[in-house]
């Protein structure tokens, strides 16, 4: 057992486990990440496409062996940290604390590591994260919460060159209070209520989707980009896949000419009676029949996307790395003198 | 960008980059051919980190902005964080020899530079942050640091793998080791800040301080080499050559994380 531990606390093997997550990280980038199965089986072929995805080479960072080594590397580190306290404390009251700032700042170091990492994974595993799609003048509850978002406005400020300067989201955060915060949402300018961070995550386009069956409204809906709506129990499944607020037939195919709604048009899939009636293209408000339904885009506008997350736990990561900094500050910079004591006794 | 920003930019950069030419050249002679080059060769590096720089201050005030956001800008500036450390390194531990293995590292980048272009673009909304200048700042002065431990790094494996090189006056063993050990732990340092800021910045605009971008994971895996590198120089100092391996491997990582993560990963740092 003694020996057990005391191998898991070697520097020997907290190299090799290092090892192992740096070769493993370094995969986890080498190759895409969180496809599904019949993408690595495209890509790779049968034999490996299979190891890829049963290895869990194809999401590393969420992978049962990646997670042990963490683990691993955690313990390793915590007896590291509790058989070198000893050692340093009876140090300092030996030699005073100056002697042994370096040793400290090591000792610092490594607690700092044993935190960030601890803490990394326990905001992970208990974050709330989604992403909350809005056209201005609409209000959306975040599932999961007790917060609803209000767009009030969404720009997107372009310069001169066609470059966008600014995408700025005026909202409101709401809950049955009434209004908790209010403001311009922009790339690195959060809002954040009770924890939670809403961030300017991407912009997309959304219409409405009306439908009718047999001359009779069955329903309508916002359809954002990538999304889909759906009637009469599947009956008529409509993708939205594009809209060309300013449309142009061109040699290449659909384009806009500019990003002002002078002329819209939808690119969208419809499915009807299970069947895939292909990609059509629509300008808004004029109806399109197929079978006993009647369909109708309306409402062209852009749209804003934004990313919700609350991690508690972040702080204390920021706290860990923060000792990690100020130990690696100590452990180079401060007298070696005790440090070196230390390791020829080592 | 005004015409005549640009015309001094160039100038100046092309200068400094055929002065770091000029003292490759002459730093390879002092120790291959044995003449004591090495003194004009310091100048050289000198007066090109000086153009160097005025290349960079020019370009700064071209373009309104720190000149820290694009492929260009950060190979010209982090090229300017090696001539930075060596000029530094050199200073402080006095040997010739350093030059002809740390120069064409700084020379290597600087070409990279020159052959990217160098259009001054208005900064896309992710970047319009007060942490773009922090955060690569210590990237630069991180990354010129490993560079010097990288060329000292191969001073030491030249000495220990070769006659001719041990014939060519390279200093001790212990010297080198000394130096590398040195150069890494600045580089360290900054390494850890660079990926402490990063991860305040990427808090900040995406809301989230870890996300397994490629960018951040590489830097990771290059932190790791490197914490490899000091536990194993801990242990076996001077024994074998086990460390000074791991300091030109994690300088390739960084060179990978620079370049290579930029032209063959997608990542949300696409731009840098």
């Amino acid at each position: 057992m003694k020996r057990g531990i005391r191998a898991i606390a070697s520097m020997r093997f907290a190299i090799a486990i290092l090892l192992l997550l740096g070769i493993g990280s370094a995969i986890g980038t080498l190759l895409p990440q969180n496809e599904a199965a019949a993408f690595y089986l495209q890509q790779y072929g049968n034999t490996w496409g299979t190891i890829i995805y049963q290895t869990g080479i194809s999401h590393v960072f969420t992978t049962v062996w990646f997670a042990i080594l963490a683990v691993l590397l955690c313990i390793s580190l915590l007896f590291c940290v509790i058989f070198r306290a000893g050692r340093i404390l009876q140090g300092i009251q030996a030699q005073g604390f100056k002697a042994y700032l370096a040793l400290f700042g090591s000792w610092l170091l490594h607690a700092g590591i044993l935190l960030t990492i601890f803490f990394f994974v326990l905001g992970n595993a208990t974050a709330f994260e989604d992403t909350v799609r809005n056209v201005p003048g609409t209000v959306t509850k975040v599932e999961g919460t007790h917060l609803s978002v209000a767009v009030d406005d969404f720009t997107m400020d372009v310069r001169d060159d066609g470059t966008v300067d600014h995408y700025t989201t005026a909202a409101r955060i709401l809950d049955d209070s009434g209004v908790r915060a209010e403001g311009n949402i922009q790339v690195n300018h959060p809002l954040t209520v009770d924890g939670y961070q809403f961030s300017q995550n991407a912009t997309g386009y959304a219409v409405t989707a009306y439908i009718d069956k047999d001359d009779e409204p069955i329903g309508h809906a916002p359809l954002f980009l990538g999304e889909y709506v759906t009637a009469d129990e599947d009956g008529i499944v409509l993708t939205l896949l594009n809209i060309y607020p300013d449309y142009i037939e061109t040699a290449e195919g659909p384009a806009t000419r500019s990003l002002e709604m002078n002329r819209p048009y939808v690119l969208y899939r419809v499915y009807y009676n299970g069947q895939d009636l292909g990609v059509r293209l629509q300008a808004v408000h004029q109806p399109v029949h197929v079978g006993a339904y009647r369909f109708l885009f309306t409402d062209p506008a852009m749209s804003t996307v934004l990313a919700v997350r609350k991690d508690a736990w972040a702080k204390w990561t920021g706290f860990g790395a923060g000792l990690l900094f100020l130990g690696t500050v100590l452990v180079f910079f401060a007298p070696q003198n005790a440090q070196k004591e230390t390791e020829a006794e080592e | 960008m005004h015409e005549t920003y640009i015309r001094i930019e160039n100038i100046t950069f092309t200068i400094a980059l055929l002065l770091y030419l000029l003292a490759m050249v002459l730093y390879f002679i002092t120790i291959v051919a044995k003449k004591s080059l090495a003194k004009p060769a310091r100048y050289a590096v000198w007066l090109g980190f000086f153009l160097h720089t005025a290349a960079i201050v020019v370009r700064g005030i071209g373009a309104g902005r720190a000149p820290l956001s694009n492929q260009y800008e950060f190979a010209t500036a982090f090229a300017w964080g090696i001539a930075l450390f060596f000029l530094l390194f050199e200073r402080k531990y006095r040997f010739d020899a350093m030059g002809a293995f740390v120069t064409p590292l700084l020379f290597l980048i600087m070409g990279y530079a020159s052959m990217l272009s160098r259009e001054v673009r208005e900064l896309m909304p992710a970047l319009q942050s007060g942490w773009l200048v922090i955060h690569v700042s210590m990237a630069i002065i991180g990354y010129g640091a490993f560079a010097v431990a990288c060329g000292v790094s191969l001073m030491f494996l030249a000495k220990s793998y070769s006659q001719r090189a041990r014939d060519a006056g390279l200093p001790e063993l212990e010297q080198l080791d000394r130096v590398s050990y040195r150069a890494v732990q600045f580089g360290y340092l900054f390494l850890t800040l660079t990926i402490i800021t990063g991860a305040i910045w990427a808090q900040y605009a995406w809301g989230r301080y870890w996300a397994w971008d490629p960018k951040e994971t590489w830097s990771l895996v290059t932190w790791i080499i490197y914490t490899i590198y000091l536990h194993v120089r801990r242990k076996n100092r001077l024994t074998d050559t086990g460390a000074a391996w791991y300091a030109v491997i994690g300088f390739v990582c960084v060179i990978f994380t620079y370049i290579g993560v930029n032209t063959l990963l997608p990542s949300l740092h696409s731009y840098v």
